[in-house]
């Protein structure tokens, strides 16, 4: 190792970080801690309850999912009755107007 | 300014050993290596503090896995790499500078030892990351090329070539801005 090494190793000397850093790394662990604990009540909750819950959720999301589909269903059906409407009525202007017509 | 007390457990990791291992001594014992890596690496105290209290935030996580205090400081720096690395890429956090727009100081002659040092850093700042990173772990960890490329995960070769490339280029500068550079 030469002078111009020793000097870089010198220059990069390590460096204090700024004060308060051990407290502000403790205030993160015990904040992340926190978050975790919440987490893990709910997960360490009675198997029953827990369960529940879960059901629960499946529950509510197969019902928005079937509500959804009968609404869809409703609009299509109401769609083609529309539909078939305007053609009947359609239907009958051309009727009336060819009988209008003299051949 | 280098720490006594950061000093003082870089050059006897027995003294923290003697301790038992617990996440705060490790935070005591390591604080100033890696938030030293991150710092010139990035040369931006506020970014480094912040990416030095990520790296002990996912110590703390990863605590039960680590065994000795050597895998903790082998860990600690293998962490604190590849965020830094990782954030410079991201924010595209390059040198303030390029290497070559690095200005000639304004005082001719000797300059003080705090000068040349500031020169230094700024010179290292403005490597590529990998080599950059490289000459970190060398010139402050006092790695061997060895431990570098496993820490990095490159082939020792690779650490070799931008060790030699990096210090012709400071070299190189250094002569030229300073002049009395061995």
């Amino acid at each position: 190792m030469d002078d111009f090494e020793r000097q870089l190793m010198q220059a990069m000397s390590r460096t204090d970080p700024p004060g308060a850093f051990e407290a502000k790394v403790l205030a993160r662990v015990a904040r992340e801690a926190d978050g975790r604990s919440g987490l893990w009540r709910w997960f360490s909750r009675p198997v029953t309850l827990r369960w529940a819950s879960v059901a629960l959720a499946l529950v509510m999301v197969a019902t928005g999912v079937t509500w959804q589909r009968e609404r869809e269903r409703e609009r299509g059906e109401q769609a083609l009755a529309k539909l078939e409407l305007a053609l009947k009525i359609t239907s009958e202007k051309l009727q009336k107007i060819d009988r209008e017509i003299p051949k | 300014m280098a720490g006594a007390s950061q000093e003082a457990a870089r050059e006897s990791g027995s003294a923290t050993d003697a301790e038992p291992r617990t996440f705060l001594t490790a935070l005591r014992a390591h604080q100033a290596m890696v938030f030293s890596l991150a710092y010139h690496f990035l040369r931006d105290r506020n970014a480094a503090e912040e990416v030095a209290q990520d790296v002990f935030l996912e110590l703390h996580r990863h605590w039960d896995e680590l065994g000795s205090d050597d895998h903790v400081k082998f860990w600690l720096r293998r962490v604190a790499s590849n965020r830094c690395i990782d954030r410079a890429r991201r924010r595209k956090y390059q040198p303030i500078v390029a290497l070559d727009d690095v200005p000639e100081p304004s005082t001719p002659g000797e300059p003080s030892d705090f000068l040349l040092n500031q020169k230094l850093r700024d010179l290292v700042s403005a490597l590529p990351e990998k080599p950059r990173m490289v000459m970190v772990l060398r010139y402050q960890e006092e790695m061997m090329p060895e431990q570098i490329a496993t820490l990095l995960g490159m082939p020792v070769s690779t650490v070799k070539s931008h060790l030699q490339r990096s210090l012709a280029m400071l070299r190189e500068k250094a002569v030229r801005s300073l002049g009395e550079v061995r």
